[in-house]
């Protein structure tokens, strides 16, 4: 049934196309070249035009320089939430060199995702709008981006990149194909569904915290 | 879904005199607007984007089977499976069809417009599946059983008391704040009573944004991250789509995303926009088992070759429901469908049928405003007249309004018969008018006088004035 349907819309398709001329260049030519079109204007400092952005849309965000600074600043900044010390990590070369005290409960996702706070790094973020890319992957599944109220996020600072477009060259450059899912993510989660009201939390983080290392 | 679209005029009335209501788009209305001019005045290449996204659905639908195919070839080698359906009955079929094999009992949906279009609620749940908006918006509706008054904000008209008695009645259990009153205590409920509605359900559906033919993937733009959620934690997604929504390549959904956002909240983007591409891999730590994407037509396919091709362009940010006088006035419930504003008064007629959608063509003052801000320039206007056309081609004007708009072409056709009876109209009107120089009542004209006096004419015509100047200049010589 659905197959005759598939032919049934096509055929469709195909004679209402018949009084129309086609316009604007042969389709396998724009998907190879993949013409960019119009861009934003960026300020040329990346990282500041990023930091601008992140806080208009209500992140915070701090800067560390080795991997000891970045377990510190999470500390501190879980202790400035008054929230507790258990978190969920997932993997990348940075997370799995850092050592943790004894007094932070560090899971990885496979070991369950029901802790308050996630730490987990971005692929890379955009300058444009004040962006993280995330990934999914064996070391960071999708849903602990969603669940935590608490989002850090470690961002290496050679990783901004300066728009939308640029993340598609570099996931087209570093990985094979899209992953299952690539989820560009600008501030914690809102809502304005009950009187035009904006309020952080709606389902996914609360908080959602960067950290900037180099 | 029901349709009650020949009633606008009635509920049009109701909803004029509903205080709640008034109240309620009283404070959408300049919000949209206000923040759509904030964000566009922070992008001085808006109106190159505009170019550009009307070039790139331009060339899309001309090559629309081609793009469509890519995007189905696409979507299987990631391992996904693409599934075609021409109308409501079979789109709602393929997903009912696709939860019972998943032997599901709990479906997680995100916002879908198409999904309100084709009936997919009453379809799922009349097979005995249990159905959770996951979208707060779409959530308030469902506890409330009506449709959704704004294709972005579904539940623009109620206020925050109306959502808190819909919560006290639905969420019995522990731990509840009782009473429920501040914004941030009723969007805690929702998210600790849809948490676990995440967590148990079998299947999630969403919508999507657009269709990318290059990586075959669905692209969803949400604020609350319910999508995200709904596409992620259940063991089968599926994404309901209209065939239109197919974009060539990642650089140009970009285009459309920069536009997306600005032109329906003024976000230069929204909390998450997100890609969807295929199942989970072999590899992967969590996501779906299973990717099933359905194709609507649903009427689509014959709009490519008529009067309405432009309206496929649509992107459904909902800026011409923001800037439309009518909506503003009356909200989204009165135009009796899924799509209200000016895209829904094109748009019904088309997937109803003119006879029960025409009256929807007459809800616009035509004063343009929806094509001004529209991002994908899209001649709403143009296709209203076109359906005005065709009603009155197919005779479905009401008898009274016909004959006295055959009366008055007959006579404005006949120049100096019109003139002489306006001068004698005027002089009439005049008279009545007397010192006063207005009408309190005026026969057959009710709805003018009930609120306003009109202004009585000072007596002769335009074109008898006219000739009095140029006779006078002509003899000043």
């Amino acid at each position: 049934m659905s197959n005759s349907s598939r032919e049934r819309i096509l055929s469709a398709i195909r004679q209402s196309q018949g009084s129309q001329p086609a316009t604007g260049g042969e389709m396998t030519d724009r998907l190879k070249t993949r013409p960019r079109g119009p861009l934003t204007s960026v300020a040329d400092d990346l990282e500041a035009a990023l930091v601008d952005r992140l806080r208009i849309a209500a992140c915070t965000v701090a800067y560390a320089s080795s991997a000891a600074e970045i377990v510190s600043e999470i500390i501190q900044w879980l202790q400035r939430q008054g929230t507790d010390m258990k978190l969920v990590r997932s993997a990348s070369p940075m997370l799995d060199s850092m050592s943790w005290p004894e007094v932070v409960d560090v899971r990885h996702p496979a070991e369950g995702m029901d802790h308050n706070t996630t730490v987990s790094e971005a692929f890379c973020a955009i300058a444009e709008t004040g962006s993280l890319v995330k990934l999914s992957s064996d070391a960071s599944p999708t849903a602990l981006n969603f669940l935590p109220d608490n989002f850090i996020c470690l961002l290496q600072r050679q990783r901004i990149v300066r728009h939308i477009e640029d993340v598609w060259d570099l996931i087209r450059k570093e990985q094979a194909g899209m992953p299952r899912a690539v989820n560009i993510i600008t501030g914690p989660s809102r809502t304005a569904d009950v009187e035009q009201t904006i309020q952080l939390g709606a389902h996914g983080p609360r908080r959602m915290h960067v950290i900037i290392y180099s | 879904m029901k349709t009650n679209t020949r009633e606008f005029p009635q509920r049009a009335q109701e909803a004029l005199l509903d205080e709640r209501l008034q109240a309620a788009l009283g404070k959408a209305r300049g919000g949209f607007v206000d923040k759509r001019r904030a964000a566009l005045d922070e992008l001085p290449e808006f109106e190159q984007l505009r170019l550009a996204a009307r070039a790139i659905k331009e060339h899309t639908l001309s090559h629309l089977e081609e793009y469509l195919l890519q995007f189905e070839s696409e979507v299987e080698s990631s391992g996904g499976q693409v599934h075609w359906a021409t109308d409501p009955a079979e789109a709602c079929d393929i997903a009912v069809s696709l939860c019972r094999d998943a032997n599901a009992q709990l479906i997680a949906k995100g916002k879908t417009m198409v999904g309100e279009e084709i009936g997919l609620n009453e379809a799922l749940e009349a097979a005995k599946l249990r159905v959770v908006e996951t979208d707060l918006g779409e959530y308030i509706i469902q506890l409330a059983d009506e449709p959704p008054s704004h294709i972005i904000a579904p539940a623009v008209h109620k206020s925050r008391g109306e959502i808190a008695e819909l919560f006290e009645s639905h969420h019995h259990g522990e731990g509840f704040l009782r009473p429920l009153e501040s914004v941030p205590d009723i969007v805690d409920e929702a998210r600790r009573v849809l948490r676990d509605e995440f967590l148990a359900a079998d299947v999630g559906i969403t919508g999507a944004n657009m269709l990318i033919a290059e990586t075959g993937s669905t692209v969803l733009v949400t604020n609350e991250g319910n999508g995200d959620l709904t596409s992620s934690l259940p063991p089968v997604h599926i994404v309901i789509a209209s065939i239109e929504k197919v974009v060539p390549t990642l650089e140009d959904t970009t285009i459309l995303l920069r536009l997306l956002a600005r032109s329906a909240t003024g976000q230069p983007i929204t909390s998450y926009t997100s890609f969807f591409t295929g199942p989970k891999r072999s590899s992967d730590l969590g996501g779906p088992e299973q990717f099933h994407v359905v194709l609507v037509d649903n009427g689509r396919s014959q709009m490519l070759g008529n009067a309405y091709r432009d309206m496929l362009r649509c992107i459904r940010c909902g800026a011409c429901l923001n800037h439309c006088p009518v909506y503003g006035a009356v909200g989204g419930h009165a135009y009796g469908w899924v799509y209200p504003g000016p895209m829904g008064s094109v748009l019904t007629p088309l997937m109803i049928g003119l006879g029960d959608g025409h009256v929807l063509a007459d809800a616009s003052t035509l004063c343009g405003r929806c094509e001004d801000v529209c991002p994908m320039s899209i001649p709403l206007p143009r296709m209203l007249r076109e359906h005005r056309l065709q009603s009155h081609h197919d005779g479905l004007m009401k008898p009274l309004a016909r004959g006295a708009l055959g009366f008055w072409a007959a006579i404005a056709r006949r120049p100096r018969l019109y003139r002489w009876l306006v001068e004698r109209k005027s002089r009439l009107l005049h008279r009545i008018a007397g010192k006063r120089g207005y009408l309190r009542k005026v026969p057959m004209a009710a709805g003018w006088t009930n609120s306003r006096d009109l202004p009585a004419p000072q007596g002769g015509s335009f074109v008898a004035a006219w000739q009095q100047r140029q006779k006078n200049e002509g003899s000043g010589k």
